[in-house]
């Protein structure tokens, strides 16, 4: 549809003036000063931005804010009217084209102001004979800031904005080419969101990765690679208390407590490489870390999941499943005090202080055990390699009539061979590890599905007794928990039945063939 | 896409006037908005400073030779595009008459723009023709601007017959309002007040004001240059409630 707008940065304010002036001189035009305001949103891990959108709020009358959302340049067609405490999770916004395709973006996650934006502008409007606008230029020297801070505005470089009015291409043309020819401006546009972002307590865009990748050097000694990778895993569990602590969404403590996972296994795949006595307190202290958020993130987990579970019930059953919901949040948020409360304590302070002073500081040479210099690369090989075994060992024993239980044992099994995969990931060719990485995950998707299936069984059941049938509407409810439990036991039944096929294929030859070739000698 | 037409049979009501500013106060509320003018007269067009020129003159455009796209021209105020008339329009109904399922043709020109446009008002020529048939078949309301008096009145009556005669007008839902009125005039006020009449009529009424009538000098809407204005204040209102009564 003809021109697009066009943007020119210009060197400072007083530059742009005599830009304005020029226009006046060269073209009938008539002008006004404006004001413009934004604030713009994304999610603590990045999510808008990481798929090239922009989410901003613009003030309009009546004490609303017009949300506006822009993937690959290209604005969402219909914009949002809402009150600015309404813009956090998806399913508060009003329903509709926007909140849906919003949700598949964020899901869980909660909307974050990253930049305010202020910019004093000049409209400068350029006219035909009948005095009618036909190109629209705007002047503008804007500021960015920390969204709610009270510090003054950080200037940006001064912008020029020609925006083409819709049937007067000719028009915009002349006076493109008269900036670009005469006045010899430079195109470009200053991104005032990635500017802004690091103002904000979020650092720069993309910056927070919950699994980070992590360049290891082949040749580098295995502990000093290690140190390596658990020093990127406690910034992950840094960068996430506050936002556990506080409950902003689920995912800060989901990235938390993987965090904190992926620090045990790999403590545990590589006992060797360290001094004995060094490790013993932080394995029990780590451990502890990981059972104070259990229960908030089981809670977490039931309620992300309710709204999908209530929607396998049929219509007019939905609504009974209503003091299940107030009993879980009931619970989630005693459970999160708790929590909040664990996080804030001195036990947690001095394990991160001394866990930061272990994974900075080198050994005293003397310490270090024989394996400490064995050269990364060769080091992974053999993690992955013993990991690798066990699985399809303990696999190989399960037939059909084996209890839940071994299964239960292969899935953490698995889930270990899958951190060590991870963590040494950059130490192998992209394409082979990510095959082997998606191959594993189809029999963790099956392992997983079936353990959880199980546990929400014992968890809703559970529930089913404690609401008892006192009054019409527990009795509802626990009728309607009772019709998920049979749906529960199908699907369970189901993964169950998959089991054999997904492991055959994971332990197929050539998958085996796959890994041996990876790992080379290690994988005997 | 909701699709709003100004008309009423008699001419001098008030459609274009009211078409310049109710598509001027959707814009303005960031519904993006169409204006089409279908008035030979280009009134609409000169209000807004457009040229009244339709590339490739109203004709190809009625038999979807030319994209109905490259005629458009955006208007002085953000989110609002006017489709200009031009005096070819005149000519629209011997044309359409040669077409095949001429009272279906706007709806399907209109077609090309859904997903553009939220609301298109239709600003058009006083007559029942087989252009204004087609209006009646692609609109969602007709917005009727009556002034208050037994004449208007009783044309109001003719519209209703009308549109009971074919089933495809039965979608059009018709709402009347007062306009131009002139509370000095002893009539005006009687036929106001006894508006119970009507079920449908609108409840806002549209005084008679000169700076109304100054659209054509300042060649703006109303709301443009006198939003505290008591007129400009009844638009609004206007607006709201025919918001409200129209589902988007
Ligand atoms: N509320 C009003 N108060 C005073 N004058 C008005 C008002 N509304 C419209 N007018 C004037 O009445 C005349 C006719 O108005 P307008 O052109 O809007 O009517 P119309 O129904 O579109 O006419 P036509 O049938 O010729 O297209 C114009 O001169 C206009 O300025
Ligand atoms: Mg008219």
């Amino acid at each position: 549809m003809g021109e697009s707008e066009r943007a020119y940065t210009v060197a400072d304010e007083a530059a742009l003036a005599r830009v304005v002036e020029a226009i006046g001189e060269r073209f009938a035009t008539e002008g006004e000063r404006t004001s413009r305001r934004r604030v713009y949103y994304d999610t603590f891990d990045w999510r808008l931005w990481r798929a090239n959108g922009r989410l901003w709020s613009e003030p309009v009358p009546r004490g609303v804010v017009r949300l506006n959302w822009q993937v690959e340049g290209r604005p969402w067609p219909a914009m949002l009217e809402v009150a600015p405490e309404r813009i956090g999770f998806a399913q508060d916004l009003p329903p509709g084209p926007f909140r849906e395709a919003l949700a598949s973006s964020i899901e869980m996650r909660r909307l974050l102001p990253m930049v305010e934006v202020r910019a004093e502008s000049r409209l400068v409007r350029v006219l035909d004979g009948r005095r009618k606008t036909v190109v629209r230029l705007i002047a503008e020297v804007p500021g960015v800031r920390s969204p709610g801070s009270r510090r003054a505005y950080r200037p940006l470089d001064p912008g020029l904005v020609v925006q083409p009015v819709r049937g007067y291409a000719k028009e915009f043309q002349r006076v493109s080419r008269f900036l670009e020819r005469e006045l010899e401006l430079d195109e470009g546009r200053v991104d005032e969101f990635e500017v802004g972002a690091p103002l904000g307590g979020h650092g720069e865009p993309g910056s927070y990765a919950s699994k980070p990748s992590i360049p290891l050097e082949p040749s580098m000694e295995a502990d000093e690679a290690l140190r390596e990778i658990l020093r990127a895993l406690l910034k992950v569990v840094e960068s996430n208390r506050a936002g556990t602590a506080a409950d902003i969404d689920s995912e800060f403590l989901h990235d938390f407590r993987v965090a904190v996972r992926r620090t045990r296994s790999a403590l545990r795949l590589t006992k060797a490489i360290w001094p004995k006595p060094a490790l013993v307190p932080f394995r029990k202290e780590l451990s502890w870390l990981g059972k104070v958020t259990g229960p908030t993130r089981d809670l977490d987990v039931y309620l992300l999941e309710l709204p999908r579970l209530a929607a396998s019930l049929p219509e007019s059953a939905r609504g009974d499943l209503e003091p299940l919901r107030r009993l879980l949040e009931a619970r989630q948020a005693a459970a999160q005090a708790e929590l909040a409360a664990a996080l804030g304590s001195r036990r947690y302070r001095r394990l991160m202080d001394s866990w930061r002073r272990f994974v900075e500081a080198p050994e005293d040479e003397a310490d270090r055990p024989p394996a400490a210099r064995t050269p990364i690369a060769r080091y992974a090989d053999k993690v992955i390699a013993k990991a690798h075994r066990r699985v399809l060992e303990r696999g190989a024993a399960i037939s059909d009539d084996s209890p839940p239980k071994a299964l239960h044992r292969l899935r953490i099994d698995c889930k270990e061979l899958r951190y060590a995969m991870e963590l040494f990931r950059a130490l192998y060719p992209p394409k082979k590890i990510g095959r082997l990485i998606r191959a594993l995950k189809s029999l963790q998707e099956n392992l997983g599905s079936f353990n959880d299936y199980g546990v929400q069984q014992q968890m809703l059941g559970g529930l089913a007794d404690e609401l008892g049938t006192s009054d019409r509407r527990s009795t509802a409810a626990v009728m309607a928990l009772g019709r998920l439990l049979d749906k529960l036991e199908l699907g369970e039944a189901n993964e169950r039945a998959g089991f054999a096929q997904r492991f055959a294929a994971f332990s197929s030859k050539k998958t085996v063939k796959r890994f041996r070739l990876m790992l080379g000698a290690e994988e005997a | 896409m909701r699709v709003l037409a100004l008309y009423n049979i008699k001419g001098g009501v008030g459609k274009t006037s009211s078409a310049a500013n109710l598509a001027y106060l959707a814009a303005r509320s960031g519904r993006r908005t169409l204006l089409w003018d279908l008035d030979p007269q280009a009134a609409a067009t000169y209000i807004f400073r457009i040229r009244a020129k339709v590339k490739g003159g109203g004709k190809r455009l009625l038999k979807g030779d030319r994209e109905i796209e490259s005629a458009i021209k955006g208007t002085d105020y953000e989110g609002l595009d006017l489709l200009p008339a031009e005096f070819s329009y005149r000519k629209m109904d011997v044309a359409l008459g040669d077409m095949k399922k001429p009272a279906r043709r706007i709806a399907w020109l209109l077609q090309t723009l859904e997903g553009e446009y939220d609301d298109v008002f239709l600003d058009c020529a006083p007559s029942i023709s087989l252009l204004s048939e087609s209006v009646f078949v692609a609109s969602d309301a007709l917005l009727v601007p009556t002034i208050p008096t037994t004449l208007s009145l009783r044309m109001l009556g003719r519209l209703d017959r009308h549109l009971a005669k074919h089933r495809r007008f039965r979608r059009v839902e018709v709402l009347p309002f007062f306009c131009m009125v002139d509370c000095r005039k002893k009539l005006h006020r009687e036929i106001t007040a006894d508006s119970g009449s009507r079920q449908d009529l609108l409840a806002t009424t549209i005084p008679y004001s000169s700076l109304v009538e100054k659209m054509a000098v300042r060649r703006a809407p109303v709301n443009s240059y006198a939003g505290w204005s008591a007129p400009a204040q009844a638009y609004e209102r206007l607006w709201a409630e025919i918001d409200r009564r129209v589902p988007a």
